[in-house]
């Protein structure tokens, strides 16, 4: 491990730009993008579709090249880093992945262990080491000997987690992951997250689209609105409905459950003016 | 932290027994079709003489007792024949199983970026250029000029291919397969105009295209071998590559694959290797199609063990499938492949549907 200062983020933006070319021009996605993101921190980006959150994972993924400003991975820029030095520090879960017929879950997971590979041929001593613990952290411990092709969507999507944690990173970014879940694996898939960081100090960045998932999930929510970030959160509250409403363009209210806890509500009708 | 009893039931790919079962299963079975197609022939050469005549050539045991033609038909024509069988079954069948993975589809094979296309297109212009200056470069170099165009043309067309496929931001799979596509079907036209315009060589053209390892000699396989050899070896280093562009590219990218680098050097070995296989046996069929999906079935998509084990199953299939080409009397390899290619292909295809239906 490099020596770090205490206290260098995991993640510095800056004046971040981001977009792609297209047949008519080019299409900017990210503007003027600040974050900062502490050591073992938990945000979660919202936004409507098209706000350029994806973009933003992609961004500091390294799999998008911005077009100005600062990205900087635990004090260092991304340019500087190699792809394979990438991989051992920044585990992405994609929003779908396709899991190859024939293989079975823990030969998947092991799947994360190649950016650390040393060797031409042989498996690194370390990997059932790592592979068991990812399977262990992600909850996946019971599915290690099933064929991937029978997974059940929650299933399947505890088995990447696993391969992303395989790759021992150091920040974790994850692209909508209750996406195909149901209300229980949705929970437990909060509940999956908020222990790793205490049980791998792991950095976790994930785009989600419930607000209250969000809410009960994150230290921290930001909002991603019209290529810009903006903080979620106002007057002690995780996240603000006014700054909701504008992000998501709909009506959203703020009602207080029987033991106290404020939730949101998007309605369907609009805000009477 | 010891490791736990999960630790140590995991399993992280395919086991050294296992592997060790596989490949040596899979050599047996090579040695034996390449002992069997060396050992029968039509030309009068039977086992015994056959064994003798090795065993004294190698070992240096025994006396001669066999006529001078039966050593020169062994030696010269079997031998080579069966070593260019091997070289070439295993390059197609390994060659098909990275161009399978790298494009991510399952009818990908060998050619399907255009080696055999331009291939085809450089043996066909060089079997029907004038023959004089091709014939003194030829015999020098110990190659005909048709092996010589034929590798030429395969390389030249995928780095066409290539150039042709490539956008601003790296080289999508689908646009390598539509401008292989495209530009197959162009030099397709000028290997059908030239055949029109062929006259008297017309059987040989064909000959060439149906792919035949009866051209095979010791300097032409001297050639050819170390090509295919070095792209072997360097494949069968980028096992992990291929496993993780199992996950698809972008989350190859994400486990430390430099995506467009990669998809360069893995296209550029297997299509290589392919060249080098065409020119010397014309384009062969199936080979390159069946093996890796059969294999893939069998022992599992692990890279590790796949790659290998094409090389050596892809061996035998080809040496065999040309000792029975032989035995009817000289049909071409290319339909003994795919008489026996296509039907199994069907069976897969229906096994896998019934499979999927459960």
């Amino acid at each position: 491990m490099r020596a770090e200062r205490e206290g260098t983020p995991a993640l510095r933006l800056s004046g971040l730009a981001a977009g792609y070319r297209a047949a008519d021009g080019d299409r900017s996605v990210l503007a003027g993008v600040s974050l900062e993101v502490a050591a073992g921190e938990l945000v979660a980006l919202l936004g409507a579709n098209g706000s350029g959150k994806t973009t933003l994972l992609r961004v500091i993924g390294g799999v998008l090249e911005p077009r100005a400003g600062v990205v900087e991975l635990f004090g260092r820029p991304l340019g500087a880093w190699s792809r394979r030095e990438l991989a051992r520090a920044v585990a992405v879960l994609p929003q779908s992945t396709e899991l190859p017929d024939g293989f079975r879950v823990s030969e998947v997971v092991n799947l994360g262990r190649i950016p650390h590979a040393r060797r031409a041929f042989a498996a690194d001593p370390d990997d059932t080491r790592a592979v068991a613990a990812a399977l262990r952290d992600a909850d996946a411990e019971e599915l290690a000997g099933r064929p991937v092709r029978e997974l059940s969507g929650g299933e399947r999507q505890r088995v990447l987690l696993a391969l992303a944690l395989a790759q021992e990173p150091r920040l974790l970014l994850l692209d909508e992951p209750t996406l195909h879940l149901d209300l229980a694996h949705q929970l437990g898939l909060v509940q999956l997250l908020r222990r790793l960081r205490l049980t791998r100090r792991v950095t976790v960045i994930a785009v989600l689209h419930d607000l209250n998932l969000a809410a009960g999930l994150a230290d921290r929510v930001v909002l991603v609105q019209d290529g810009r970030v903006v903080p979620a959160g106002r007057d002690g509250r995780v996240i603000d409905p006014e700054l909701a409403r504008a992000a998501f363009g709909v009506a959203i209210e703020e009602a207080v459950t029987g033991d106290g806890r404020r939730v949101l509500a998007p309605m369907l009708r609009p805000p009477r003016p | 932290m010891s490791a736990t009893p999960v630790a140590r039931q995991l399993v992280l790919g395919p086991s050294l027994g296992r592997a060790t079962l596989v490949l040596s299963a899979g050599v047996g079975l090579l040695a034996v079709v390449s002992l069997a197609a060396v050992a029968f022939g039509t030309t009068g050469v039977g086992p015994g003489e056959a064994a003798t005549i090795l065993v004294h050539r190698v070992l240096g045991i025994g006396s001669v007792s066999w006529p001078a033609s039966s050593e020169t038909i062994l030696w010269e024509l079997r031998l080579p024949r069966v070593a260019a069988g091997i070289i070439v079954g295993a390059g197609l069948a390994c060659a098909g199983t990275v161009f399978q993975a790298l494009l991510r589809n399952p009818l990908a094979d060998p050619y399907i970026i255009g080696t055999a296309a331009g291939a085809s297109f450089g043996a066909v212009s060089a079997l029907l250029l004038p023959a004089v200056l091709p014939i003194a470069v030829g015999a020098w170099l110990g190659l005909g000029m048709i092996q010589l165009l034929a590798f030429a043309g395969a390389l030249t067309t995928v780095a066409v291919v290539f150039a042709v496929a490539r956008g601003r931001s790296g080289t999508p799979v689908i646009a390598l397969l539509l401008a292989g596509y495209a530009i197959s079907s162009l030099l397709a036209a000028g290997v059908a105009l030239l055949m029109f315009l062929s006259g008297d060589r017309l059987m040989a053209v064909v000959t060439w295209l149906l792919g035949s390892l009866a051209g095979a000699s010791w300097p032409r396989l001297a050639i050819a071998a170390p090509l295919i050899v070095v792209s072997f070896t360097l494949l069968l280093l980028r096992w992990r590559t291929l496993n993780a562009l199992l996950l698809g590219e972008q989350a190859a990218a994400h486990l430390g694959v430099e995506l467009e680098r990669e998809k360069r050097i893995l296209a550029g070995l297997a299509a290589l290797a392919t060249s080098a296989g065409v020119a010397i046996s014309g384009t062969i069929g199936f080979v390159g199609l069946v093996v890796p999906h059969l294999l893939r079935l069998a022992f599992g998509p692990d890279h590790r063990l796949l790659l290998p084990a094409t090389m050596v199953y892809g061996a035998a299939l080809l040496v065999l499938a040309d000792l029975g080409a032989r035995m009817a009397g000289g049909i071409p390899v290319g339909v003994v492949t795919a008489l026996i290619g296509a039907p199994f292909f069907l069976w897969l295809l229906r096994r896998s549907l019934v499979a999927h239906a459960r």
